[in-house]
């Protein structure tokens, strides 16, 4: 562990995609940090802009990529050889991508694309590795592991391929999983596995993740703090009791009111007015304030940020302070 | 036999069973036959005029083959489908032509189901035009009637998909089947592909259509809080065959299958703590047809008895589940 204390930091961190139209402001000043073992929350909806910052700190984003500082373990990872970069993926940051149908490949045995990320992080015998690469998938509950090893994607369900894809990404060990949209793709009983699993692994190895969802129940259930994300931006970070029972930032408690609140919840939604930013186009204020109910002159003159150093606030000139929602137990 | 419905039953389904020929291999190149695959096994409900019935059910449970099979888009291997007591397989050509206004579908993609090269306008006006709706002279005033009824701006008539945001396609697409002033429309996970804040805005806007409209609906879903949001009554599907149905809240509140259990509990919580429970069930879905119940492999009070498929037990005039222990 590094001097900071941090496990991962990201300093003012900034992406952009040319398009024929203009620029795509897809990050905007994003700023986080994330402990060792720690669970960290990414919520958002579609082009907020949260695939797009796991990318980054992987150093797979497309565009044009700024920050003041990425590091890993206090580590900067711009001065990083491409050697200890491609090290750090996998060893110390994994990923699992929304659609196991998409990161396995179809013309390879799971087995064999085991075998090969097991020998990527470690000098072994194809034997050896293969009894690792069967290891990985009893971890992940796959029965009869050693037997499955020469399925091909086709033979297995979307459940039993997302168990793959994490026992890929926990192959190198690593100190960090990104898991972007992890039960998306997913039939609720068997997201309701995959969580299960997620969670008991952390606890078994004490890695920390983050995970990226759309759904603010599956992160109520996973994670110690969140980071509400709009327009590029994030625009609350909280932790995730207090973000539930008092969210700060108008956005995130819009987004709390037109949820249906799952099983035995009957009220009215308020829906969020309005239509989502339009990234190519964003006003020179607060990007919510064109939808946003307490909006005031002065929003709409600069961008509120968080401060880059802070693990917890809201970018709201005027956030609530009194809880919004009524704690929704069942 | 089936449940009755609350109020008179507009749309009925009888015994509805729909089966995809197998086969696998490319065709010529050692392809051989398969046994058919029942997407849906003996299916029946009736929804009530003004009624909204909820489906729920996760992939593979055939929801959304049942949906297809009710505006023809596949033809039933078995079974009736009659819609104010017209059957839909034995009309005429003429009644056949008066169909599509019997029946309406809205898509769950509102990306892929929209003419990228039409305006609103064109969209809606041919729908109109085609179906001779409304004279000729009449249908721009139609059209922004129809706009105005999902909540689209005038202004967006000349804008073509491409320049409107999903939860704006998906009005566009529920002013299309509303053109056809439909007797039953039936809504293929509607709100699937939108973001949250937007989804409330088109679940809002089907319930406000629901009153000022008096509308008739199948709302096919895998999210049962939008289900439930929605829904009179509601149907659980598994792997073809309906084992819950039931008014919401008999499903919601009191489910009586062992499956519709699993499923609710399985739902994450709008809680925040951190979970340590093991997962509802904790196998896969088993691919092979067995006999007897098919939630069986995975249900956790499966017992000889369920080698025997159980068939919908009536619990109260409206609650039905199909399992031996519902009673």
């Amino acid at each position: 562990m590094s001097g900071s204390g941090y496990l991962l930091e990201v300093e003012d961190l900034s992406v952009s995609f040319g398009s024929r139209d203009g620029t795509v402001l897809a990050n905007d000043g994003v700023s986080l940090r994330l402990r060792a073992g720690e669970t960290l929350g990414i919520v958002g909806e579609s082009g907020s802009g949260k695939s797009v910052l796991c990318r980054a700190i992987l150093g797979l984003a497309k565009g044009k990529v700024t920050a003041r500082r990425i590091a890993f373990d206090g580590r900067n990872i711009d001065e990083m050889s491409p050697a200890e970069r491609q090290k750090l993926r996998g060893s110390g940051i994994a990923m699992v991508f929304q659609s196991p149908m998409s990161s396995i490949d179809p013309v390879w045995t799971i087995g064999d694309q085991l075998v090969e990320t097991v020998r990527l992080h470690k000098p072994i015998s194809r034997r050896q590795a293969r009894i690792e690469a069967a290891a990985l998938l009893d971890r992940v509950g796959i029965a009869a592991s050693v037997r499955r090893l020469d399925d091909y994607a086709h033979q297995w369900s979307g459940g039993m391929l997302q168990r793959a894809v994490i026992a890929l990404a926990l192959a190198g060990n690593p100190r960090l999983i990104l898991a972007d949209e992890p039960t998306t793709a997913l039939d609720v009983t068997i997201q309701d596995q995959i969580l299960a699993l997620l969670m008991s692994l952390q606890r078994e190895t004490g890695m920390a993740m983050i995970i990226v969802s759309h759904d603010l129940s599956v992160i109520a259930e996973t994670v110690d703090r969140v980071a509400v994300m709009y327009a590029g931006r994030i625009v609350e970070v909280a932790d995730v009791r207090d973000l539930f029972q008092a969210p700060q930032h108008p956005y995130t408690a819009g987004l709390f009111a037109s949820i249906v609140g799952g099983a035995g919840q009957d009220r009215m939604l308020t829906p969020i007015p309005g239509q989502p930013p339009d990234l190519q186009n964003l006003p020179p204020g607060c990007a919510f304030a064109p939808r946003c109910p307490r909006v005031r002159q002065d929003c709409l003159r600069s961008v509120p940020r968080i401060d880059a150093t802070a693990a917890l606030g809201n970018a709201c000139l005027f956030p609530l302070g009194e809880p919004l929602v009524e704690e929704r137990q069942s | 036999m089936s449940e009755s419905a609350s109020r008179p039953p507009l749309l009925a389904v009888n015994h509805l069973t729909v089966e995809f020929a197998g086969r696998t291999g490319l065709a010529g190149f050692g392809a051989k036959a398969r046994p058919a695959f029942r997407a849906v096994d003996d299916v029946s409900f009736t929804i009530g005029q003004g009624e909204t019935l909820g489906l729920v059910g996760e992939s593979g449970s055939g929801k959304t083959t049942v949906g297809r099979a009710l505006v023809n888009l596949i033809r039933p291997t078995e079974g009736r489908i009659t819609v104010a007591g017209n059957d839909l397989q034995t009309m005429t050509r003429e009644e056949a032509q008066a169909l599509p206004r019997a029946v309406q579908m809205v898509f769950q993609d509102p990306y892929g189901s929209l003419n990228p090269r039409f305006s609103i306008e064109q969209t809606l006006a041919e729908v109109l035009s085609f179906h001779k709706i409304v004279p000729q002279g009449e249908i721009t005033a139609e059209v922004r009637r129809l706009m105005a009824i999902v909540g689209l701006p005038a202004s967006l008539a000349g804008s073509k998909a491409r320049q409107l945001s999903g939860g704006q396609r998906q009005r566009v697409g529920l002013a299309r089947a509303l053109a056809v002033r439909p007797s039953v429309l039936v809504l293929d996970e509607p709100v699937a592909a939108l973001d949250v804040s937007i989804q409330a805005q088109v679940l809002n806007l089907l319930r406000e259509l629901r009153s000022s409209l008096g509308l008739t609906m199948l709302f096919i879903a895998h999210e049962l809080g939008v289900v439930r949001y929605v829904s009179d009554r509601v149907a659980v599907m598994y792997r073809g065959a309906i084992m819950e149905i039931g008014t919401s809240s008999e499903v919601f509140s009191t489910p009586k299958h062992p499956y519709t259990k699993s499923l609710l509990a399985a739902m994450p919580r709008l809680v925040p703590e951190k979970r340590s429970r093991p997962p509802v069930l904790a196998n896969e879905v088993e691919s092979g047809a067995g006999q007897g119940c098919r939630f069986r492999a995975r249900c956790p009070l499966a017992a000889p008895v369920c080698a025997t498929e159980p068939a919908l037990m009536k619990l109260t005039s409206t609650h039905f589940a199909a399992c031996h222990f519902a009673a």
